[in-house]
């Protein structure tokens, strides 16, 4: 057995009455009171993860005495597709919940921390605004609206590089296509933007009451949140405070802790940007979720603390 | 379908058995998945295939090699010699599992090229091979790796790291590392004179043509039971975000299992 494995035991589990959820349980030899980890698929991606760091976080976890259970959403992965008339959401939404129940009756685990990166992250942020039992939350790039600082921070750093200037100066890119999109004269095909994957609409004011419910909620059962942004989705976010004021309507208190890696994209490509996120999860974990007979320490004002390496650019 | 561990204590392997359909028969399909960021890519439409071909009457088991999806194993652990053994203890698994004397064997891409070595390797044991877009010369396809990887301009992302000898040495690609070794087995991937080698039916399915496919084409139509068709499809192993996203190659799909009917 190699030396990730050690420790640890892995089995494949079908879970839910029809069975449909498939999933990796990874769960350390020697039992520990340290809350449980469902990691959610990211997008249609089934539930390895891209450059199979779902299971490397998976072992690592359990090595560290977490039990982990990576699954796949009906449709995805190993999982099958569900009939019937209950939306993509809802269907995810009830896999977790049947997740969370088989690992509460089977396994004993009421503390539960789900993880989610982009899809994955939001769909755990909407779980744990609806059951008590989910602990803390650890969002990977989780979708936020851009505030009018995200917007100042990116016209601040367009106009910092060369090749906006050149652009303008010769006719080319984003300002000339917009232009020319006004004044209908685009002729040949359609100019790739860089903010053409942005989502204005989570800039409705419905979208951030929805937004500020859900987090509010996962507030609302003292759930722990670990929020990570990278530098990929820079049409969406490029600031480590943007969630908090994004969201002005949600008290995170004490209990929110941000991230923001400017050398990192969206996937963690890089094995030592993976590894730098792992070391950010283990660290969290264990200070935010001590073995039960432990003392619980105080954190203080996390938000306000991160690595100043980890940040962007402040204006 | 079943998820399970099956292997040795050293070298447990994830595999996904779909029994065959209405009963079934002894028809059995061993599926070899391509590597690295490929694998991440395809993996939903090789579900897929196996879920055809188990509607079909085949018993289908697919898996990820040592070092490679939920299979025990680090990174950099995958080499292609020993994922050429765990071809083997699936034919066997899935053999026990299904009853049937013989498998077949399809893979994608990398997975393809593996296949063709099994073949020639096991001839008792596999009765006909798909492959699908396979890795015709590895030489070639080591530096498309590398270009590709050297050419991504994505927010965020630095230059490939270079791993150390006591890691097996060689450079990141795509988020997974190619150790010195399976560079070097890259680079000796021949699978045009693989081909000439087998004599059981093969069936040769491509998207696009590429350096060395018109030999083999022309190698396979001269044999009975055995053929090339370049199809008109998606390249499901190359995410082209967000345009191939989630999509399924139907034609392909439908293509392979009639092939195998």
């Amino acid at each position: 057995m190699d030396e990730l494995t050690a420790q640890i035991t892995e089995r494949a589990i079908k879970i839910g009455g029809g069975e449909q959820v498939a999933a990796i349980l990874a769960r350390p030899v020697e039992d520990t009171s340290l809350p449980a980890i469902v990691i959610l698929n990211t997008g249609v991606a089934h539930r390895v993860g891209h450059h199979r760091k779902f299971v490397t976080l998976s072992r690592r976890l359990a090595n560290n005495g977490h039990i982990v259970v990576r699954f796949d959403f009906p449709g995805l992965g190993d999982s099958p597709a569900m009939t019937g008339e209950d939306t993509l959401l809802d269907t995810n939404m009830a896999s977790i919940r049947d997740v969370l129940d088989w690992m509460d009756a089977t396994l004993g685990r009421r503390r539960i921390v789900l993880l989610g990166l982009c899809s994955g992250a939001d769909q755990s942020i909407i779980y744990a605004s609806r059951d008590p039992r989910v602990n803390g939350a650890i969002l990977l790039d989780p979708s936020i609206p851009r505030t009018r600082r995200y917007y100042v921070n990116d016209l601040y750093k367009r106009l910092m590089r060369r090749s906006f200037w050149t652009n303008i100066l010769s006719g080319r890119g984003r300002v000339w296509n917009k232009v020319r999109r006004v004044l209908h004269r685009q002729t040949g095909p359609q100019m790739t933007l860089p903010g053409q994957f942005s989502r204005p609409n989570l800039e409705h004011p419905e979208a951030i009451a929805f937004l500020e419910n859900v987090y509010q909620g996962a507030m609302d059962h003292h759930a722990e949140l670990l929020a990570v942004f990278t530098a990929g989705p820079h049409y969406q976010h490029n600031y480590r405070r943007q969630i908090i004021d994004a969201l002005p309507g949600v008290d995170f208190g004490d209990r929110l802790k941000l991230y923001f890696l400017k050398e990192c994209d969206h996937t963690f490509l890089r094995e030592a940007q993976r590894e730098r996120l792992y070391t950010i999860i283990a660290d969290w974990l264990a200070q935010r979720f001590p073995a039960l007979e432990e003392v619980r320490v105080d954190v203080g004002q996390t938000e306000e603390t991160g690595d100043p390496d980890m940040e962007i650019e402040e204006f | 379908m079943t998820p399970f561990y099956f292997g040795s204590r050293e070298r447990r392997l994830f595999g996904v058995y779909h029994p065959a359909q209405g009963g079934g028969g002894s028809r059995a399909v061993v599926m070899c998945y391509p590597w690295g960021y490929e694998y991440v890519n395809a993996h939903r439409s090789l579900v897929k295939l196996a879920s055809l071909l188990s509607q079909e009457g085949y018993h289908v088991l697919r898996f990820d090699y040592f070092g490679t999806g939920d299979s025990a194993g680090e990174d950099h652990e995958m080499t292609l010699q020993g994922s050429l053994s765990d071809i083997s203890m699936a034919i066997e698994e899935l053999k026990d599992l299904s009853g049937a004397d013989h498998v077949s064997v399809i893979g994608l891409r990398v997975g393809a090229a593996l296949a063709a070595q099994a073949a020639r390797k096991w001839p008792d044991d596999i009765s006909s091979l798909v492959l699908w877009d396979p890795i015709l010369k590895g030489a070639e396809y080591l530096q498309e790796l590398y270009l590709l990887d050297d050419s991504m301009r994505i927010p965020g992302v630095g230059p490939a790291a270079q791993f150390s000898p006591e890691r097996g040495g060689g450079r990141e690609v795509m988020g997974f590392p190619v150790t010195d070794a399976l560079a070097s087995e890259f680079s000796g991937l021949d699978v045009v004179s693989t081909i000439s080698e087998l004599k059981l039916p093969v069936f040769m399915v491509a998207i696009r043509p590429v350096p060395g496919q018109a030999d083999v084409a022309y190698e396979l139509s001269s044999r009975d039971g055995s053929g090339f068709e370049l199809i008109d499809d998606q390249p499901v192993w190359h995410e082209e975000w967000p345009d191939n996203v989630g999509v399924i190659p139907v034609t392909v799909l439908n293509r392979i299992v009639s092939w195998m009917n």
